[in-house]
């Protein structure tokens, strides 16, 4: 950073040096150009007309003009009118040309003369007396050694202050930058030993701009630690639940196997196709549930109908148990209702619901109404979901532990345990809540608020889930 | 190794080239006699280098360089700083810049690493000790313009100076004279009324006072003059108290010499402290160096407070080489010294 | 019903060809998406069975092969990964339904059923529903082989049910298609036409869901 800092200010150096050089340049000839225009201007001062002579008397003034550049040669002609030579210099490299343009303003040149740069001024006087008549011309040269080293002079005095206020300025961006990474570097030898699996938090610090970073870093491990562990808790679970499904179908099949009869009891068959079926539903809902947390993750939210997702939601819940007595009834509006959340997520959790209501509402009454209500409603900023069943509920102690994973409460042994986990995991997600409660209907009332995010999802805060 | 060698072999021819490289041919508008001992005691320094010295009035060796009849010199000295800077300007001299300037305090005296003085020499007044017995010098031009009114009589065909149409120094001193001095025209005037006698040369001027025909001299070279009255008992110097112009005698390398090392190593010898001490102590110049004291000042003129009023070796001195300022200066001149007798 | 089978599990492959052949469908089974390609070229069937996860080109590529070469052949893709994703993308690369493994074979047998219904609608004037025969030209309706005696109302509301299986119908939806503009009718109506319907189709295979707040929604249950 700093050698290409350093580069970028060589480039800007070499440009305003050739500004430098041209300010020096001109300044140095608008000195000594003006010293030329007045002592031209006092030359041709002591020329006049007396008689019919031009007389000419060079004012000692005009010399001394010319003496503020000590060291320079001096070269002058006077020209009369017809450009014939009245004194001074008859081998000057001045044409009839440069005498005719001077005359309406003062022409300067820089030429050799004599194996020197010598700067030239021509300067005209119109003669109107009656017995001459035209002009007067004066050429006057000096050579450059005093312009030269005052133009060296200002270049060398400005490049050195440029310099000087380059170096300054680099120096001053090296402490800079060494002071800006300090708190960086102090921050790497505090990542460095560390595993990423350690739990254990950064120091505190004093320099306050680190401050709000450790706090991020902290902030991150733990999340990322806690993610580790909702994962390994997870994995416990599962392989626990899975293995114990498989033991019973395993246990079952060894006993139809080892039965002495040649032809196996299609009575045991049956138990083994329902804990199968048991198994294979446990499975689909532990994947479910892991998609539910890898996607919360992930927070990929996109504007969606509430109103148009329940009702495909229902609509299928509908034809899956068409052929049960189960009755449903949508309590909705007419408009879409719109939010950012993850459709997918959504649905999987509204059908594990619905699932767990069409399985909890069950009853043994011959003449009970198996009804599930699913109604919604805008709040201000949330929407609430509730699906009701006509079951015998969950009594008010045992709610809280009904969301947990594999939790199976109340009389009815036949749900994985998992349905309500999902969709609580899905309600986090969403920054919502799922509560029980009990319903109109006499069973459980799921209510799931969803804060209506219909903004972006950038101001989204990461969240914890489990 | 063979580079080495090789370098050997260039110095040495170097060396061989200077041992060989004898003769340095200097013209000088400067008597031999009154430089003499400096050019001894350079040939003693520099045993391997023959010195041709060849010896010009000023204006000869102007249009000698300029118009060139004899092979080109190595050194040009003179001392008259006006044609020296005219030289200079137009080209003639090389370009020393390994010379230091003499001191911080002399700038005048030298001109853009080409051209060197080494002496310094006032204008004085000499007068006849015999004809002012009698009477008060004048030691200011004021004064000596006050006698020239009062004593009519006395100074009457008696009081010489330079004729400045024919001296290339009389012309230098009387237009400096007229740059500084406000008074000049008065005096001018006075001289022409008293009929002044005006000469190319000091030594005719010098000549004359020793042997009374004049009783003063105005405006002659401070040096020679000095030299000549350690010798000659009937005149003295005065150093015009108010003030006093001072003529730089100056050196130049030509530009197209063969010996640029001997010919730098001169100047460098003249303007040296040992050089210095030379002209203070046996020459007939005055040092420019002004801490020693030469041996022809007896009076320690040279070392009083005066107005001393150095002529700047610079190009304002081209001035008055103009032909028609010259001409323009000469006409009033010679109207205001129309009385005159040259 | 004939069905063409692609599935590179030989297990299952077996156990699907057993219980289709069992229930009296003819049914082909190839392991790959290339074998399927040619035996599909220059062969007809009634449904194609896709699953997703095929060594070689995938059931995706066949599917949207076929579907560019406008082949409308109904397709039911088979699917065992975890990401529902693959469920939407299926059925917008144009297959006709998805079932997700493991799933029972009975419900494969229906879906299989109810594309090759629908798909039958189309040109046959003989709608099979379970045990309930409609033919759309005759208007007659059979349970079990017996014509069942309905008015031109029940008629046309069975017609459009049958039309629109497993789909949710409003009452608007259902009014719109029952009666013309000037026809006056009361909501009523429409409910006492379905409880007679509902009452003739007793003991046949087709179920006509009432789900409150939003419509009705027949499933064949067979």
């Amino acid at each position: 950073m700093l050698t290409r800092t350093a580069l970028l200010m060589c480039a800007v150096l070499a440009i305003l040096s050739v500004g430098v050089w041209h300010y020096a340049n001109t300044s140095a000839d608008y000195s000594y150009d003006r010293l030329l225009s007045s002592a031209s201007v006092s030359m041709l001062d002591g020329i006049s007309v007396s008689g019919e002579q031009i007389n000419i008397d060079l004012p000692y003034s005009a010399f001394e003009i010319l003496q503020l550049a000590p060291d320079d040669k001096v070269f002058y002609g006077i020209y009369g009118p017809k450009g014939r030579l009245l004194s001074g210099y008859n081998d000057l490299p001045v044409s009839n040309d440069d005498i005719v343009s001077a005359t309406q303003q003062p022409y300067y040149s820089l030429r050799h003369y004599r194996q020197q740069k010598v700067r030239f001024i021509v300067r005209s006087k119109r003669l109107s007396e009656r017995s001459v008549a035209g002009d007067v011309t004066i050429v006057l040269g000096q050579t450059t050694q005093a312009r030269d080293s005052q133009m060296r002079d200002t270049l060398y005095t400005a490049l050195t202050t440029l310099m000087a206020v380059m170096a300054i300025a680099l120096l001053v961006m090296w402490i800079a930058i060494n002071r800006a990474l300090a708190p960086l570097n102090w921050l790497s030898d505090q990542l460095q030993p560390d595993s990423a699996m350690q739990d254990n938090s950064l120091p505190d610090t004093r320099i306050l701009e680190v401050a709000p970073l450790t706090h991020a870093i902290n902030n991150y491990r733990h999340q990322w630690l806690d993610a580790l562990g909702s994962m390994r808790d997870f994995i416990a679970d599962a392989s626990h639940q899975i293995r114990t499904a498989q033991a019973t179908t395993k246990a079952q099949l060894e006993i139809a196997l080892s039965a002495k009869a040649n032809t196996i009891d299609k009575a045991s068959v049956e138990a083994i196709y329902q804990d199968h079926t048991k198994l294979t539903r446990l499975t689909n809902q532990l994947l479910a549930h892991a998609t539910v947390l890898h996607r919360g993750d992930r927070k990929a939210f996109f504007a969606i109908d509430l109103n148009q997702m329940l009702k495909e939601v229902i609509t299928h819940a509908v034809r899956d148990y068409a052929h049960t007595d189960v009755e449903f009834e949508y309590l909705g509006p007419e408009h879409p209702l719109s939010m950012y959340g993850d459709e997918i997520v959504l649905k999987e959790a509204l059908r594990n619901i619905i699932d767990n209501a069409v399985i909890h509402g069950q009853s043994d009454q011959p003449d009970h109404l198996n009804l599930i209500r699913i109604s919604i409603k805008q709040g201000d900023h949330s929407y609430e979901i509730c699906i009701e069943d006509s079951g015998f509920g969950i009594p008010e102690h045992a709610r809280a532990q009904a969301l947990e994973r594999f939790a199976k409460v109340g009389p009815n042994q036949h749900g994985s345990g998992l349905g309500l986990a999902i969709a609580h995991s899905a309600a986090l997600t969403h920054e919502g809540q799922l509560t029980l409660g009990t319903s109109s209907l006499g069973g459980l009332q799921v209510s799931l608020r969803l804060p209506n995010q219909s903004e972006s999802v950038t101001h989204y805060v990461e969240q914890d889930h489990v | 190794m063979s580079n080495y060698c090789l370098m050997l072999l260039i110095v040495m021819s170097i060396f061989a080239k200077v041992a060989h490289a004898d003769t340095l041919t200097i013209y000088s508008a400067t008597d031999r006699s009154a430089i003499a001992p400096l050019l001894e005691e350079f040939a003693a320094l520099y045993p391997e280098t023959n010195i041709d010295y060849v010896e010009f009035n000023t204006q000869e060796l102007y249009d000698e360089l300029v118009m060139p009849a004899q092979p080109t010199p190595d050194v040009v000295i003179s001392s008259a700083p006006d044609l020296q800077v005219k030289l200079v300007n137009d080209g003639y001299a090389l370009s020393l810049d390994n010379l230091p300037d003499m001191s911080p305090e002399q700038p005048w005296a030298q001109w853009s690493d080409e051209l060197f003085g080494f002496s310094y020499e006032p204008i004085v007044f000499v007068y006849n000790k015999q004809a002012f017995a009698q009477h008060d010098v004048p030691t200011t031009h004021e004064a000596l313009a006050e006698q020239l009114r009062d004593r009519p009589d006395f100074y009457n065909g008696r009081i010489g100076t330079y004729d400045a149409a024919n001296s290339g120094l009389g012309y230098l001193v009387a237009t400096q004279d007229e740059v500084t001095f406000s008074l000049t025209g008065r005096l001018q005037e006075s001289l022409g009324r008293a009929q002044a006698d005006i000469h190319c040369c000091t030594s005719i001027l010098l000549n004359k006072l020793s042997q009374g025909e004049l009783v003063f001299g105005y405006n002659l070279l401070g040096s020679y003059a000095m030299a000549r009255a350690l010798k000659d008992n009937n005149i003295d110097v005065i150093v015009p108290e108010d003030y006093a112009l001072v003529v730089i005698r100056s050196a130049f390398v030509h530009q197209a010499t063969d010996n640029p090392i001997v010919a730098t190593n001169f100047i460098r010898y003249l303007r040296s402290p040992a050089g210095q001490k030379t002209i203070a102590a046996h020459s007939a110049l005055l040092p420019l160096d002004r801490s020693l004291e030469p041996h022809s000042d007896v009076r320690q003129q040279l070392t009083k407070p005066t107005n001393f009023h150095p002529i700047r070796l610079g190009p304002e001195l081209l001035l008055y080489l103009d032909k028609r300022k010259r001409e323009y200066f000469l006409n009033r001149w010679q109207q205001v010294m129309k009385h005159a007798t040259p | 019903m004939r069905v063409l089978l692609t599935e590179d599990n030989q297990e299952l492959a077996r156990s699907i060809k057993h219980y289709f052949k069992d229930n009296g469908h003819a049914i082909d089974w190839v392991d790959s998406a290339e074998k399927a390609a040619t035996i599909l070229h220059h062969d007809d069937f009634d449904v194609l069975i896709l699953d997703v996860n095929l060594p070689g080109k995938s059931g995706f590529e066949l599917l949207s092969t076929l579907r560019s070469n406008k082949n409308a052949l109904p397709v039911l893709i088979l699917t065992a990964r975890a990401d529902i994703d693959d469920r939407v993308s299926a059925l917008d690369l144009g297959a006709d339904d998805y079932l997700v493994k493991p799933f029972d074979l009975r419900e494969l047998a229906a879906r299989c059923r109810a594309l090759v219904r629908r798909e039958r609608g189309k040109s046959d004037n003989e709608i099979l529903c379970g045990n309930l025969a409609f033919n759309s030209a005759t208007k007659i309706v059979k349970v079990d082989g017996e014509v069942i005696d309905m008015r031109p109302r029940e008629v046309q509301m069975l017609e459009l049910f049958i039309t629109h299986l497993d789909r949710m119908l409003t009452k608007d939806d259902i009014a719109n298609r029952l009666y013309n503009f000037d026809e006056a009718y009361t909501p009523n109506a429409i409910e006492q036409t379905l409880t007679r319907l509902r009452k003739h189709l007793q003991g046949s295979s087709v179920l006509i869901k009432t789900v409150r707040g939003m419509g009705y929604l027949a499933h064949v249950d067979d």
